[in-house]
């Protein structure tokens, strides 16, 4: 039997352990087996993908027990992609944190920070693969408890309001998604996804009420913890005052996760995204499309670099949502492939920035201004990820936009498509005046002067490579999405049911 | 009508007291109580899915004699996993109130937010 699902879990968390007991004593040590296992941690999910993609979905019984006393873990096409995306943006940012990094990146406190980005590398990992209910709730709160951790690495004022904001209602978040689970346990008899979801049209007939509340506590559950607009209010604190190497990782990776979990349960146990006919796919379509405009209207809004990338991820999370919502292949496969692109781009968008914030010593975006003639790399970077963010032809982020819109169309939902338009707009209205600044703009010597740093040339090598490879790959994925985006689209033909 | 409520009793009280907790947590601004709403709620689910697995005369499933029946395994052993999960959030969350208690001066967080938005301007 081929034992490679579980390596991706444990050896992750081994490393993590390893680091929490011999970092302490050095921290050279420390950042030489974070690096070691992010890059053994890639081979193994480049691995598994091989094998799904040879020899199709598997399924892994952990111990051997199969379900329903043990715990499956079960991955397709879909998963096997997100477990190379997930270890290939973890360990980047793993690199630039080792590497120097930006000016609030460096994990000054000591080696936890390649503990808690290593347990949350396996714990994800273990949110993409479990195949059972309870080990899913399980891995998302592992998850959870990391990232509320990953805010405060540094323990400056505002990242422990904002973890703690982020904790209360991660909390309730919880709460609910236990008792979600323990309801669907108490009328189907089953943990397993499909057993329990084989035993649910029958279990809502018999216990409607607890069918819907179950459904609803699983949507807002999940809701919070991938930030959908109405209970994204804890997401700008946490990801902006966080160090950038935390919010890449939060923005880039977590958020997603959850809504992938969220698709997940709803296509294990109802059939279909979001409960098939019930008025809850409705609602979250509207929220979703309130979600893309309003974020990007906020993060418009925004001065504070760090504040506006992460608007701009509760818009695109708006996205991510829709295209589940929807349900046709295209849009799932849209969705899929915006998870995709949206972890690469923001991930390069946070890690670039970063970087400026080391120069210049200000997260103000007026501060930028004629950046782009001392760190051109950098600034061509960002440059590329915020292009990709709006969407423009040749990068990542347009492959995934229009695969959704296509998908809004054919499901006779052009509102969708609509809005993804104008999100794209408002995205072109906050992204490229930045780039435009840091460009063209004339830096004015007192800004130079108030600049903690002196104001100059490139930093941290090690750092501007992982923002440079970034880029590459957004372009990378923009122009030939031919692979991934068949691997998804073969998924979503798989999983959805026939219409 | 009585009976269908003291069929589904457990239900009942599971929900009174997972919004007794909500409650707490939403209203009450000391970081304290929240984290203290925050393990009512867990308590209550905690509670439904023992609640769930009960039998009648059902004993822990260790050592059965015949004729003795026992309860449902699987929620006791889901519960155990659940209560250490509330645990360590708990001493996350008690232990960021010790920082935040540490730079500036207070548990309450309407106080707090006055102070972050001083320090904004």
């Amino acid at each position: 039997m081929n034992h490679l699902p579980v390596a991706a879990v444990l050896l992750p968390l081994a490393a993590a352990f390893c680091i929490a007991f011999l970092g302490a004593m050095s921290r050279r040590l420390a950042r030489a087996i974070a690096q070691v296992a992010v890059i053994l941690d890639l081979i193994v999910a480049v691995l598994i993908w091989r094998t799904v993609s040879t020899a199709g979905p598997l399924a892994y019984a952990v111990g051997g027990w199969l379900p329903p006393l043990g715990i499956a873990l079960r991955i397709d096409a879909a998963v096997a992609s997100f477990l190379v995306l997930l270890a290939m943006v973890t360990g980047l940012v793993v690199l630039y944190a080792a590497n120097g990094g930006g000016e609030d990146t460096s994990p000054a406190e000591g080696h936890w920070f390649w503990v808690m980005a290593l347990v949350a590398l396996g714990s994800m990992a273990g949110v993409l693969m479990a195949g059972d209910l309870f080990n899913l709730f399980v891995m998302v709160e592992i998850t959870s408890i990391v990232s509320y951790g990953l805010v405060s690495v540094r323990r400056t004022g505002a990242a422990l309001e904002a973890s703690f904001k982020y904790l209360v209602l991660g909390g309730v978040a919880t709460g609910m998604l236990l008792l979600a689970t323990a309801l669907v346990y108490g009328i189907t008899g089953y943990l397993d996804l499909p057993m329990a979801g084989a035993a649910m049209s029958q279990a809502l007939v018999d216990y409607p009420y607890a069918g819907m509340a179950a459904i609803g506590l699983f949507t807002i559950g999940y809701g919070v913890k991938a930030g959908l607009m109405p209970f994204h209010t804890w997401l700008p604190d946490a990801h902006s005052s966080a160090p950038v190497a935390s919010s890449a990782l939060l923005s880039g990776l977590v958020v997603k996760v959850n809504v992938f979990a969220l698709f997940k349960v709803m296509l294990g146990l109802w059939g279909s995204s979001f409960g098939g006919g019930s008025p809850l796919r409705g609602v979250v379509l509207v929220l979703s499309v309130i979600a893309m405009v309003a974020g990007a209207g906020l993060a418009w809004r925004e001065r504070d670099i760090k504040r506006m990338l992460a608007y701009s991820t509760v818009g695109h999370m708006g996205y991510i949502f829709a295209g589940f919502a929807i349900g046709s292949p295209f849009a799932v496969a849209g969705a899929m492939y915006h998870i995709v692109s949206h972890a690469l781009m923001k991930s390069c968008l946070f890690l670039s920035a970063g970087l400026w914030v080391r120069q210049t010593g200000s997260r103000d975006v007026n501060r930028i201004t004629g950046i782009g003639k001392q760190m051109p790399i950098t600034t061509a970077a960002f440059a590329v990820a915020a292009l990709g963010m709006i969407g423009f032809p040749g990068t990542n982020g347009f492959v995934s936009k229009y695969y959704i819109a296509v998908g809004a169309l054919d499901g006779g939902i052009p509102i969708v498509a609509i809005s993804i338009i104008a999100s794209s707009l408002i995205n072109g209205m906050f992204y490229l005046p930045v780039v435009i600044r840091a460009y063209l703009g004339r830096s004015r010597r007192s800004e130079i002067a108030a600049a903690r740093v002196p104001f100059g040339r490139e930093t941290a090598p090690g750092s501007l490579a992982v923002v440079v490879v970034l880029a590459v790959l957004i372009v990378l994925t923009g122009l030939w999405p031919g692979g991934a985006m068949a691997g998804f689209l073969a998924a979503s033909r798989a999983l959805l049911p026939l219409p | 009508m009585v009976e269908r409520i003291f069929g589904n009793l457990n239900y009942l009280l599971a929900m009174g007291l997972f919004a007794v907790g909500m409650h707490t947590l939403l209203t009450h601004s000391n970081l304290i109580k929240k984290i203290i709403g925050l393990n009512i709620m867990e308590t209550a689910v905690f509670l439904l899915i023992i609640s769930l697995g009960y039998v009648r005369g059902g004993m822990a499933p260790i050592d059965l004699q015949p004729g003795q029946v026992a309860v449902h395994p699987l929620p006791s052993a889901l519960v155990l996993t659940g209560i250490v999960i509330a645990v360590s959030t708990t001493a996350y969350a008690l232990s960021l109130v010790i920082r935040i208690h540490e730079q500036y001066g207070t548990v309450d967080a309407d106080e707090l937010a006055r102070i972050m938005r001083g320090q904004g301007q």
